[in-house]
């Protein structure tokens, strides 16, 4: 605060002073007619005037100073109540601390509301998730048990569906605080292998060729995020495969300081233009508007669940050549305790 | 014949799921009333349980611990919830395996089969057509006094054509059986086995047993 802004606060009170100063002088002078009288008067009254003024002003400019001070370094600024608690020595800093704290409250009683509706919301989409698992359940039986009735295509659109049921799992997960994820050890072939089985329809159905090459060593993850991941982007393979050849080669390669996992598929590519935001919420790019209808929400999962276990992702594509996603398994000090 | 019961109570999961197994041979039982479901799962005399983490009344999580008080009868349990804690529950609480809804059908068979060969690891499992056995344990085809080895891949076709002759098996659909076993081959790897099948059905003096029905799959007799 500069010493003219607190001037111009203190306006009133520097005019009434003075005008009230001046007219004592004035007062005195008329009726003692002394030139050193009205000086000494003029000394007595002006010399502690101004002192105060300065005075205040510094104590005035030291407050707000450490206040902003404080504010500025904070990084909940919302709690600058409790930093604050012991400056005001006055009145008015109390009363200010008090209101600052009454606000603060509501702030955080209204967040909380919201807090509590977006949980509510998400425990009803988990159970909504879990109820509607029943159903698909069952129609995956019946598809089975009347197969030479019903068309192999309706068994692939269940697969859809339980996969889109999924990613709105996963993506109520990723957005949790709560960690709902357990980290072991596990062999890569222990997770990838059964995740084909299951997307086995559109292989044969496409005639697919599959390589699975060093699958075999251990990486430390969750093997539920990590088949979900999985799924992702082998069914990205899968769409975007080509006619002639299709091949898919899923491999690992162990480096001194981790594991990579690759998918590697011979299909359309991705443009130059586009690869750089692939990993981006809705990003669909020129694939998934020509071929397909995307959601881009799929690789935008996988990045975000990666992040959180620690897993690094990436992806390398030439258009009209291949794709390759690696996710990188670091091996730290802390991975290798048993 | 292993004997199987489901405790589920869904109800069409249920008896769409019993229609399945027994397609595949098994004997099935199942609970319909979960007043008591404790006592009706210890009485019955099943080699398996199938059973739901969430039956009416109790979590599937205590109830397999009561069980296992008193009973070793492998339990696989079938959590609908992603919930990586279920699964770990669910084998700390005594359960030999769990899958996921909606399971995937062939992958619910190939996980029973597991887990009863590890409840009975000394039971062998064969099948014979004609007088030929398949030894799956030892992986070996004998007919009177010859014995032929099967490589892996050989023994799974041969057991399925076995299983299931007498109907049109297209390659599809021995394609989905493999996968389904994480055996990924291709098509090529498929008709090389055949062959080699044909060639070691033939040494036992079963020529043209396996018949090529053009652009259907085949037929075993």
């Amino acid at each position: 605060m500069k010493f003219k802004e607190y001037a111009e606060d203190k306006l009133l009170t520097l005019v009434v002073g003075a005008v009230s100063i001046l007219l004592t002088l004035i007062l005195v002078y008329l009726y003692t007619n002394r030139i050193e009288i009205l000086l000494l008067v003029a000394g007595v009254l002006i010399v502690p005037a101004v002192m105060l003024f300065i005075y205040n002003y510094h104590c005035k400019k030291q407050y707000i100073e450490e206040y902003l001070d404080y504010l500025e370094k904070l990084d909940k600024k919302y709690l600058i109540h409790e930093l604050t608690r012991h400056l005001p020595d006055n009145n008015e800093g109390r009363i200010l601390n008090g209101m600052l704290y009454e606000i603060n409250k509501s702030m955080i009683d209204n967040v909380n509301d919201y807090k509590i509706k977006s949980q509510d919301f998400a425990e009803f989409v988990e159970l909504w998730v879990h109820e509607v698992k029943v159903p698909l359940a069952s129609a995956k039986m019946i598809a089975e048990n009347n197969r030479d009735v019903i068309d192999s295509n309706l068994v692939k659109e269940l697969d859809r569906v339980d996969n889109y049921v999924e990613q709105a799992l996963y993506y109520i997960r990723s957005n949790s605080f709560e960690k709902d994820y357990i980290v072991k050890k596990y062999v890569l072939s222990e997770i990838v292998k059964p995740t084909i089985a299951e997307m086995r329809s559109s292989f044969i159905e496409q005639s697919i060729k599959l390589e699975l090459n060093d699958l075999d060593v251990e990486v430390i993850t969750d093997i539920k995020w990590m088949r979900f991941i999985l799924i992702q982007l082998i069914s990205n393979s899968l769409k975007y495969s080509r006619n002639e050849n299709p091949l898919i080669r899923i491999s690992a390669e162990t480096s001194l300081d981790g594991v990579t996992l690759k998918i590697y598929d011979n299909g359309m590519g991705i443009a130059a233009t586009d690869i750089h935001r692939v990993f981006e919420k809705g990003f669909t790019g020129e694939n998934g508007r020509i071929m397909y209808k995307a959601t881009g929400i799929g690789l935008y999962l996988c990045k975000k669940l990666c992040d959180k276990l620690y897993h690094k992702i990436s992806i390398e594509s030439k258009k009209g050549e291949y794709t390759c996603v690696s996710i990188f398994f670091p091996k730290g000090r802390m991975t290798e305790m048993d | 014949m292993s004997k199987i019961l489901i405790v589920e109570d869904d109800k069409t999961l249920r008896e769409e799921c019993k229609i399945f197994l027994v397609k595949y041979g098994y004997e099935v039982d199942m609970i319909t009333s979960f007043e008591n479901t404790k006592d009706a799962i210890l009485m019955s005399d099943a080699n398996l349980v199938l059973m739901d983490i969430n039956i009416p009344g109790k979590s599937g999580e205590h109830l397999c611990r009561e069980i296992r008080e008193v009973s070793d009868v492998p339990i696989i349990m079938l959590t609908s919830s992603t919930n990586e804690m279920d699964e770990l529950m669910s084998i700390s609480f005594g359960a030999d395996d769990y899958i996921t809804k909606p399971y995937n059908p062939q992958i619910l068979l190939v996980r029973i089969e597991a887990v009863l060969k590890r409840a009975n690891p000394k039971e062998e499992t064969t099948v014979s057509y004609l007088g030929m056995v398949i030894n799956t344990s030892k992986s070996v085809l004998e007919y009177k006094e010859k014995v032929i080895n099967l490589s892996r891949n050989e023994m799974k076709i041969l057991y399925y054509f076995f299983k299931h002759h007498g109907r049109i098996i297209s390659r599809d659909e021995i394609m989905d059986y493999l996968w389904g076993h994480e055996e990924f081959v291709d098509d090529n790897t498929l008709s090389v086995n055949v062959n080699r099948i044909r060639k070691k059905m033939e040494s036992l003096g079963f020529d043209e047993l396996i018949e090529t029905k053009r652009g259907q799959g085949y037929l075993v007799e």
